[in-house]
């Protein structure tokens, strides 16, 4: 009796069911329980899916799960039965009526009356948030004129030297990990999706504020990215660790680079276009070939994740969780790499020291990089209270910014770097001006109960 | 209802004892009138922590009986606050009040009062959502507290560090594990309720509070705790002594204690978990079932706190009368009565010869020869028993024997110290056991020792170590029981030891450096231990600070610089007021003269491995420290006790008893004390090379020595602290080893052998049986073996080399050759 009343139901559910087993209803839930952690699309162990009506009737390795009307000759039936049942796997063995339910269905003869069903809650954009959301990514137009910030589920676009009130583009994913103005301030990618389920892209035209088109990929979102310096093509790290590179001008498929072993976090362009500047999860930084969609030169392993990335006339830059920032010359570092055709082919002549131009140390975590358009300037964000803002030639500091909301997941230079924009987790928007570290403007980006927003809940 | 799952058993049976009231006590076994209510009286001061009433009885005959189920609960104001018929007390405002209780036809009454703040306080990440991620095993090892983590998702391991864990749930990679817009999508709850394909499986149920607070958690803004937080400081189990039956129920109440004093009941949140797998069963709420006779230990876990309560489950009283207890002895004393709450009757004394053999084998190695046999069974005297162990101590086997135990405890080995090295430690440690030197001022030498074998051989100790990590690990296994390695890395996962207990003693010890020894070039293995006086504190990497010399489990003492921070160790390491030291080795002594450790195992103590008579072992510690660390005397107390001497035959009471020392328990002789005994038997010796000529196996310096009779029986290899290292089990190629090997055929037959030996003699053949069950099993033979051998004898007609060859082969094959009885 102690907190026992919903195992009760589901005693009493078995016992209805016994007559007519649905799979709908009764099975599913089952499989859903104690299966399909391994035996779904990702994971498929065994070569068996139990998440899909097709894979399900196909079985796995070993054969075929069922055979209708023979329990004692089903794989499903035997694998969960006996004094120490195969499966599930490390788990406590299912209970009787469970097992007598799965038997029943087989029995009678394991119709699939519906396919399985997964009861994922509706995402809601609030009109007025509770909590302000954190802004997971920024972008400040090339002109310096518009600023983009990612809210979660939506992207806000605001002017930076009027009090327009700003223009919410909603998306249906749960989060949005990257926007961006393209070089030639008409396109605004947003690119995110839902975490363990599917990755997303959205375009929209800046002037008319409609989405231009829309794309699902895969069952990650995305991380962070970059459009090329043509705006024909954007790339995005993946949670599968391939680099994505969309095609924008058609409907092509993305094309893949598989590099890493783990979440690509962050990737940008080279500043000609030819290469790619990858960080990951997987603690190194890597660049690859454009044209060949092949890995170059893994060009540095980290103590711990890669944050943010970011790539000048001359380097790739690179930071994360180890505090440390470094650029890469990447003349140096691919000196004797093979740039064209297919793969790796020759041997890189320099090693680490030779090609490391180090930046100062940093105080906290790197979270986000960000260069100017010309390239000439290279904006710093850590989980510290300081937001810098170093000369790519000499790698010198040239503006520290110290009252900012702490701590910043985000920065986004314009095209000579003379505005800034940075988005904080407490939700909070700055446009800062970096000639005269003078703050510009300072929003919520969306509207937030209590928060100098007065209505009704 | 045996194939049916634990779950849904407790479940159905569960609803039979609510809907029916079936009381859990037989007619005969009413309870007395007085309810025990846990706790005594209650303050509530979260709107959001409920908190348990336990309601119990104790029978005439001596069983506790949980009454909770089947209690009536009510609320004198109802507006302060609310009890549920689970007795679960809720506040509702402030206010006192009482809760009544009624059960068995009794009443009893607690105080309740409310004291919530004016504002509600919101759900926390580490008194409330941290806990969740631990019952519902997120933080496992096996899962995402693996120190990789699961599918690029990690938490510290059993909740070690709240820091790391709240950035990993509520901020990493932009928030993606949380949405506080939309709750109930985040991706942390989707997984945990397998709503998307999750590997670990449903850990949370949907509409389980443990759902619902983390649930409200995110909702309310997934917010990280005040630097104000009130601390856990501690945790306890209510009951702490259950005495029960097999088949009944006993809920158990966990509550966890705060530094503001508040105390928050958390038995649903905690985690129960029973050490004794065939006494009883824990449900995830607390609920214990005895299943069977024995005794259990059952453990109480509430984030990284350990608390520990004890249930009995007897048989029914079949009017046992419980035995004197006498306080002659402490040993007898608190074994008889421990036997007596388990209504025990304890084995009889064993005769005059079990209990030589026992006596000698245990204190020298070896069994007692014929004619020390003959003349103690002869001996009128009624302290005679007394008086043999008082020779036994005194005798040169008695020191090769223990110390060959300490050496294998304290590693000495030519493995890794030169032959002069060994062989000087292994006098060092005759000398300290033949004067039976405290062994406080044993300790202290060996931890404080320097040098090379030619400065103090005691410093040995030290150049066995590979590194720090190795001597701090020796160092508190040897000294203190206690095991330190899972500490290295994280938090003790069943005990309260952190890196900063780790990092603490690792300091003490880091400035010993071992380092070949310039002034024996050229000898293998030479070394000589080094101080670095200054060598500067030991890093705890979780902090990544430097972590100041802190005594296990202790405080920081301040030292001045430049100090031998071992000596300030090894000091306070030997105070009469240490609770790791004296009680560790008369535990370890302990184990020594029966079948197990009251704590076991002996070198792994800890709060969740609690010992099997408390009593017993804190006045044996106590006598301990009061004789100055005697070990002698320690000895002498546990032999010349009652329980020591007990017969192995149990009696009608005492069958399942394999833990309180009702009887004596058959062990297998240690590999030495085997090989030995089996060479005075035969009077045929065991030549080990690289060792003096003479040795026997218990003065053999190391465990490196070719001889597959000693490592097929066990022999301690010293590479490791452990007491796990001496194999002390039986297994089938032993037993081929005894049928078909060399060791005893070789034996029996050689001309120079016991049999033949006798034969010289012209015994009869009666005196030839004796002498031959003397020699072979230290006793005479009974009635019925003198027929049978002498009958044996008589089948080999002229043969009589043969027949007595055969007799000793056959009695040295025989169980009470390889066991004490």
């Amino acid at each position: 009796m102690r907190g026992f009343a919903s195992i009760f139901v589901l005693v009493f559910a078995f016992h209805a069911a016994a007559e007519e087993v649905s799979f709908q209803r009764d099975v599913w839930p089952v499989f859903k329980r104690h299966c399909i952690g391994c035996h779904c699309e990702k994971k498929a162990k065994g070569n068996l899916r139990m998440d899909d009506v097709s894979a399900l009737l196909k079985g796995g390795k070993m054969g075929a799960l069922f055979k209708p009307g023979h329990p004692d000759d089903s794989l499903l039936i035997s694998q969960i039965s006996g004094e120490k049942p195969e499966m599930p796997e490390n788990e406590p063995p299912l209970s009787g009526a469970k097992v007598k339910l799965l038997r029943d269905w087989v029995s009678q003869g394991a119709k699939i009356d519906g396919p399985p069903q997964f009861e994922l809650p509706k995402l809601v954009i609030p009109a007025v948030y509770e909590t302000a959301p954190a802004v997971a990514s920024v972008s400040i137009s090339p002109d310096g004129r518009f600023g983009a910030a990612a809210c979660r589920s939506e992207v806000v676009l605001f002017t930076v030297d009027h009090d327009e009130s700003p223009r919410r583009l909603p998306t249906d994913f749960d989060l949005v990990t990257h926007v961006e103005f393209s070089p030639d301030g008409t396109r605004l990618a947003v690119a995110g999706g839902s975490p363990q389920r599917f990755g997303g892209l959205m375009i929209f035209n800046i002037t008319s504020g409609q989405k231009e088109s829309e794309r699902r990929v895969g069952s990650e979102t995305f991380f962070k990215g970059n459009f090329s310096p043509d705006g024909k093509s954007l790339a995005l790290g993946g949670g599968n660790g391939a680099i994505y590179i969309f095609p924008l001008d058609s409907d092509a498929p993305p094309k893949l680079i598989d590099l890493h072993s783990d979440w690509v976090t962050a990737v940008v362009y080279t500043r000609d276009g030819k290469q790619l500047v990858s960080g990951s999860r997987d603690k190194t930084t890597k660049v690859s070939s454009v044209d060949g969609l092949s890995l170059l030169r893994s060009i540095d392993e980290s103590a711990d994740f890669i944050n943010a990335v970011a790539a000048d006339s001359l380097n790739a830059i690179s930071g994360g969780n180890s505090k440390v920032l470094a650029g890469f010359d990447l003349n140096l570092a691919l000196g004797g790499v093979e740039v064209s055709g297919s793969g790796n082919g020759a041997r890189p002549v320099n090693n680490r020291s030779q090609y490391l131009r180090a930046f100062e140390s940093q105080s906290d975590a790197v979270m986000s990089l960000a260069t100017s358009g010309d390239g000439k300037l290279l904006a710093v964000a850590t989980r510290g209270a300081e937001v810098r803002v170093y000369q790519t030639d000499t790698r010198a500091k040239k503006v520290s910014l110290t009252k900012v909301p702490t701590p910043v997941f985000a920065v986004s230079l314009n095209k000579d770097g003379s505005r800034l924009v940075l988005g904080s987790k407490s939700g909070v928007v700055q446009v800062w001006d970096t000639t005269s570290s003078t703050l510009i403007k300072s929003l919520k980006p969306v509207p937030v109960f209590g928060d100098g927003f007065q209505g009704t809940r | 209802m045996r194939r049916i799952s634990a779950v849904f058993s407790a479940v159905i049976s569960a609803f039979l004892i609510s809907v029916f009231s079936v009381p859990v006590f037989a007619a005969d076994a009413e309870p007395n009138r007085s309810l025990v209510i846990v706790p005594t009286s209650l303050e509530l001061t979260h709107p959001e922590r409920p908190h348990s009433i336990l309601v119990g009885a104790r029978t005439k005959a001596g069983y506790d009986v949980d009454l909770t189920d089947t209690a009536g609960f009510s609320c004198s104001d109802e507006k302060v606050a609310k009890v549920d018929a689970q007795g679960w007390v809720r506040p509702v405002a402030n206010g006192s009040a009482f809760i009544i209780v009624r059960a068995g036809g009794s009443e009893a009454k607690l105080a309740v009062t409310v004291k919530m703040a004016d504002k509600a306080p919101g759900v926390s990440f580490r008194q409330d959502v941290m806990p969740v991620l631990s019952k519902g095993g997120c933080n496992a090892g096996a899962c995402h507290g693996y120190s990789l983590g699961k599918n690029g998702f990690k938490l510290s391991l059993r909740g070690a560090d709240p820091e790391k864990d709240y950035l990993a749930l509520a901020d990493e990679f932009s928030e993606r594990r949380i949405n506080r817009h939309n709750p109930s999508a985040s991706l942390l709850l989707l997984k945990g309720m397998g709503d998307i394909p999750h590997e670990g499986g449903v850990r949370l149920d949907h509409g389980s509070a443990m759902h619902q607070t983390v649930l409200r958690w995110i909702a309310e803004g997934a917010k990280d705790d005040p630097a104000s937080l009130p601390a856990l400081v501690s945790v306890a189990i209510e009951p702490k002594i259950v005495t029960t039956s097999p088949g009944t129920r006993q809920q158990f109440q966990i509550t966890a204690r705060y530094s503001d004093g508040s105390i928050r009941d958390v038995s649903r949140t905690g985690i129960t978990t029973v050490n004794t797998e065939r006494v009883a069963r824990a449900d995830e709420f607390g609920l214990v079932t005895a299943t069977d006779f024995g005794e259990t230990a059952i453990i109480a876990r509430y984030e990284n706190i350990f608390a520990v309560a004890n249930l009995l489950v007897l048989p029914p009283d079949k009017g046992f009368v419980p035995a004197t207890v006498s306080k002659e002895n402490p040993v007898d004393e608190h074994v008889s009565a421990k036997l007596n709450e388990l209504r025990l009757k304890p084995s009889v004394t064993t005769d005059d010869e079990t209990f030589l053999r026992r006596v000698s084998v245990d204190l020298t190695g070896l069994q007692p020869s014929p004619d020390k046999v003959l003349s103690f069974v002869g001996d009128t005297g009624v302290d005679k028993r007394a008086r043999v162990v008082e020779g036994l101590l005194k005798s040169g086997e008695f020191v090769d024997w223990w110390s060959l135990k300490w050496g294998d405890l304290l590693q000495n080995s030519r493995n890794v110290s030169s032959d002069p090295a060994v062989f000087a430690f292994r006098e060092w440690i005759r000398a300290a056991v033949s004067r039976n030197m405290p062994l406080d001022k044993f300790a202290r030498e060996i931890l404080s020792a320097r040098g090379s074998y030619l400065d103090n051989p005691a410093a040995a100790f030290f150049s066995v170590s590979k590194d720090t990590d190795d001597t701090l690990q020796r160092v508190t296994q040897v000294f203190c029981g206690v095991r330190m390695l899972c500490a290295r890395c994280h938090p003790h996962p069943f005990e309260n030891w952190t890196q900063a207990d780790y990092y603490g003693v690792h300091s003490f010890f880091n400035q010993v450096a071992s380092k070949p020894d310039p002034r024996l070039a050229g000898v293998a293995n030479a070394k000589t231990v080094l101080l670095n006086k200054s060598a500067v504190f030991s890093v705890n990497p979780r902090t990544a600070k430097p972590q100041a010399p802190k005594y296990l489990g202790g405080t920081e003492p301040k030292l001045e610089a430049g100090a031998d921070r071992r000596e300030e160790y090894a000091r306070w390491l030997t105070t009469a007021e240490n609770p790791h030291f004296a009680r560790s080795l008369v535990n370890r002594v302990w184990s020594y003269f029966f079948h197990r450790g009251i704590i076991d195992p002996v070198d792994d103590l800890r709060s969740t491995s609690p010992p099997i008579n408390a009593a017993l072992l804190e006045a044996l510690t106590k006598d301990f420290v009061v004789h100055k660390f005697d070990m002698q005397h320690l000895m002498r107390t546990i032999v010349n006790s009652s329980t020591y001497q007990r017969s192995s035959v149990p009696n009608e009471t005492n069958a399942h008893d394999d833990m309180n020392f009702s009887r004596s328990i058959p062990r297998r002789l240690p590999a030495e004390a085997l090989l030995d005994s089996l060479v005075q038997a035969t009077a045929v010796k065991e030549n080990f090379a690289g060792v003096p000529a003479g040795f026997n196996a218990a003065q053999l310096p190391d465990g490196n020595v070719q001889s597959s009779f000693l490592s097929l029986f066990g022999k301690a290899q010293r590479m490791e602290a452990c007491e796990c290292e001496r194999d002390l089990s039986t297994n089938m190629l032993q037993a081929l080893h005894f049928i078909n090997g060399q060791s005893i055929l070789n034996r029996v037959v050689n001309p120079t052998g016991r049999p033949a030996l006798l034969l010289k003699d012209k015994l009869s053949e009666e005196q030839l049986v004796e002498q031959l069950y003397l020699w072979s099993l230290a006793r005479r033979p009974r009635a019925s073996e003198r027929e049978v051998a002498a009958k044996f004898l008589t089948s080999y007609g002229e043969k009589k080399a043969e027949a007595a060859q055969d007799l000793m082969w056959g009695l040295l094959n025989s169980r009470d050759f390889t066991m004490l009885q």
